[in-house]
């Protein structure tokens, strides 16, 4: 399944353009990182992809189809998973997911084996006649997406999905999520937390003031994180600025980050220079980072 | 819907919510509680007021117990839960934009119907739960049959009636604390009202007679009528709140206009009896129809877009039913163009053309003419609907001081002297050349007065 958002533009009152001349596409299998400052319109393109918005101009197809045309296209297709999490509180998690299911047009032992379906992939079993008001942050997140998933859509849309959650709850959503590109679903996904899009995300779509940003630009270089058992921290600075693999070094909490060319062999060579000059690391890690890099590289943090 | 019998998801949704609802749960356990109580209280009253010697001779004391029942169950059914469902509505409902209902395959329609029918049920549970005690009113007599049946039935179309005004209120896009505040002060009101229109349909042997069906059936047309109004009320009420409602994909004003389109048809048999009445609520519905679509952003979708049909004719006939301001104003201009021109042409007698078409030219013409050369001047918004309004008030102001004065509350002198009058205007015809004039001479104002705003210095963007 491929979807493909075309020139999509959306002015709100006062001529405030949310989306300006977005275009991007995705297909199955894919997990596409949407990144942005806040007010970049990352939620106005995902509601325009779930239907709750319309473009002003531009269009939305899926498998060529456009959903201007023919929004219960994405109905089928679509499972939105909003920023907000469900606030029905008087509602247990079998009623919620059993509201969304017949409202998609399930019935029967449809509706049931798609409910224990979703219960079952996003470990809902065991809160299944808890009421939502009972449930963590964590647990509504999941409720949120098995909402999401309970027609079965092929292109599943999360907005903010890692949003205040601990960090135990995040390991688990990115688990689900690449569970579901494994399944081969399409999946646009939006967040903050650039380091933990960077660990799931295929690809990325970066946009400010509602225009996507060119991501064109290649760090021909990486960072490394130095610890030494070792007093004297503006010495071994001294030291390590003197070193040729060396581009760039700072203090770094209690150890370093240097800067040194991308590839293996630059940080072979500067693991030799090191030893050579008689500093042993204990600590000697590649920072993840690329995305964080070319965030900051690209945007310039203004508000659309 | 694969199944079209399967009940609404949304109204299943709601019932469950209802059950699991500390507030509904304690009412409905103390309620009937409240009604024995106070039922033996009316019937301790009563029998301590009558003689047992009177008691023995048939004068029953059943009208107490039966009133006391009447109004505690038109509290709770007409104010009480009305409120809650509207208060619930209002809260559920997302100001922001459409809520995820509107992702799945319900339709708006579904959503408010679901609604309307789950408070339905819980009215009639609250109202059957008072069946049992205005049996037992009947049964120390002086309470007639029909009372018995026909008090709850009456009770429940109020109580439906209620709630469908509210969810108006609720469907509105305005800001929650306005919606409550409006809310609160519609139940306010009613709530001055509710229990004497409750103790005058339960103790009134005129309304729905002492006498035996057989002998006086006459109260079975009234009956019927209030029937078919409340039935057009709550499908005049689905499709409005449908429309409010609804996502921007949705073609949403034509579902509305259609039912409005038919209700007009259909009530026109009613002129017959009273053209007056008739023309006079479908002018000011008319009214009401052209100011809300002079405020509405809406445009027509393009998924609506692929049915518009090909051939000239179609588009004609298909274009006033199509969802935007200027389909909007043309539809009510249509509606008020047929009821006034009928009331015009029967008040007059069918024999002074430029009443007629005077008439036709204040009443639609005007607003339609100005409010096309505001939208070509690109006038904002604002005044754009701020013009229509004042259009708008000034046509049902005329509308209902002219009905006034055919009641005789006012002095139809004063009503005559309007420049914009159809019933008076046979002796003003100058009149309303001018108050033509004068409107769109003032709408002139107001595009000039914009031309002005929009004439400013060019400044560079930063």
């Amino acid at each position: 399944m491929k979807v493909e958002l075309l020139h999509l533009t959306r002015v709100f009152q006062r001529g405030f353009k949310a989306v300006d001349d977005l275009s991007f596409s995705f297909t199955s299998g894919e997990v596409v990182g949407f990144v942005g400052p806040n007010g970049a319109g990352k939620t106005t393109t995902m509601r325009m992809l779930a239907t709750l918005d319309v473009p002003d101009s531009g269009d939305i197809l899926i498998d060529g189809k456009s959903i201007l045309d023919d929004p219960s296209l994405a109905h089928r297709a679509v499972g939105f998973m909003p920023d907000d999490l469900p606030n029905r509180s008087d509602t247990t998690v079998d009623e919620y997911l059993d509201f969304f299911g017949r409202a998609y047009g399930l019935r029967g032992k449809e509706l049931a084996d798609a409910i224990n379906g979703v219960e079952d992939f996003t470990g809902l079993v065991s809160f299944r006649d808890k009421t939502l008001r009972e449930l963590s942050k964590g647990m509504k997140q999941r409720v949120s997406l098995a909402r999401a998933l309970v027609h079965d859509p092929q292109v599943i849309v999360m907005d903010e999905p890692a949003n205040g959650l601990d960090p135990r709850a995040r390991i688990e959503l990115r688990e689900l999520v690449r569970a579901l590109a494994e399944q081969g679903k399409a999946i646009l996904i939006s967040s903050h937390i650039l380091s933990e899009l960077e660990e799931m995300c295929t690809t990325s779509v970066i946009i400010e003031r509602g225009r996507r940003l060119s991501t064109d630009f290649k760090d021909e270089t990486a960072w490394i994180r130095l610890k030494f058992n070792s007093e004297g921290g503006e010495a071994i600075l001294a030291k390590l600025l003197e070193m040729p693999s060396v581009k760039e070094a700072e203090l770094s909490g209690a150890g370093f980050r240097v800067r040194i060319d991308a590839g293996d062999d630059a940080a072979e060579s500067l693991a030799k220079e090191l030893f050579a000059k008689g500093l042993v690391p204990i600590h000697f890690t590649s920072e993840a980072g690329r995305l964080e890099d070319v965030f900051m590289h690209v945007t310039k943090g203004a508000l659309a | 819907m694969k199944n079209p019998f399967s009940l609404n998801p949304v109204a299943l949704r709601e019932l469950r919510q209802l059950v699991r609802s500390r507030v509904i749960t304690w009412s409905f356990a103390l309620y009937p509680a409240i009604l024995f109580g106070f039922t033996m209280l009316a019937v301790a009253t009563a029998m301590g007021k009558r003689s047992a010697e009177d008691i023995a001779f048939g004068s029953g004391i059943g009208e107490g117990p039966f009133t006391m029942v009447a109004v505690i169950t038109g509290i709770v059914a007409c104010l009480g839960i009305p409120f809650y469902a509207a208060m619930k509505a209002i809260l559920d409902t997302n100001r922001n934009g459409p809520g995820l209902e509107f992702t799945t395959a319900l339709t708006p329609a579904n959503i408010v119907g679901g609604r309307l029918v789950s408070t339905a049920i819980l009215i009639a549970s609250a109202v059957a739960t008072a069946m049992p005690f205005f049996i037992f009113a009947y049964l120390l007599r002086g309470i007639t049959l029909e009372q018995v049946f026909l008090t709850p039935l009456a009770l429940f179309g109020y109580a439906i009636a209620m709630f469908s005004l509210s969810l108006v209120i609720a469907c509105r896009p305005v800001a929650v604390p306005l919606r409550v505040i409006m809310t609160v002060g519609l139940f306010f009101a009613m709530t001055f009202v509710v229990p004497g229109i409750v103790t005058a349909v339960s103790v009134s042997h005129r309304h729905f007679g002492g006498a035996a069906p057989v002998e006086e059936p006459s109260y079975i047309a009234s009956i019927l009528g209030y029937a078919a109004i409340l039935a057009a009320l709550v499908l005049f009420v689905r499709a409005f709140c449908a429309s409010q409602l609804a996502p921007r994909y949705v073609d949403a004003d034509r579902p509305f206009r259609r039912v409005v389109f038919a209700l007009f048809v259909v009530s026109a048999p009613a002129a017959i009896w009273s053209y007056r009445a008739w023309c006079i609520a479908w002018v000011v519905i008319g009214g009401i129809l052209m100011l809300t679509s002079s405020l509405t952003s809406r445009e027509i979708p393009r998924a609506a877009k692929s049915n518009v049909p090909r051939n000239l004719f179609g588009r004609l006939f298909s274009f006033p039913f199509a969802t935007g301001a200027v389909p909007g104003m043309l539809f009510a201009a249509i509606i008020i163009a047929v009821a006034g021109g009928t009331y015009s042409a029967l008040e007059t007698g069918n024999d002074h053309s430029l009443i007629l078409w005077a008439d036709l030219a204040e009443l639609t013409c005007v607003p339609v003419i100005a409010g096309a050369i505001l939208r070509s001047r690109k006038c904002d918004d604002r005044r754009f609907r701020l013009v229509t309004a004042l259009f708008i008030a000034y046509i049902i102001a005329v509308s209902i001081l002219s009905f006034m004065a055919e009641i005789d509350a006012i002095e139809e002198d004063l009503v005559a002297m309007l420049p914009c009058n159809f019933a008076g205007v046979a002796e003003k015809p100058a009149a309303h050349l001018t108050s033509y004039g004068l409107l769109l001479l003032f709408s002139l104002c107001v595009i000039v007065i914009s031309s002005v705003r929009a004439f400013r210095t060019y400044r560079r963007p930063k």
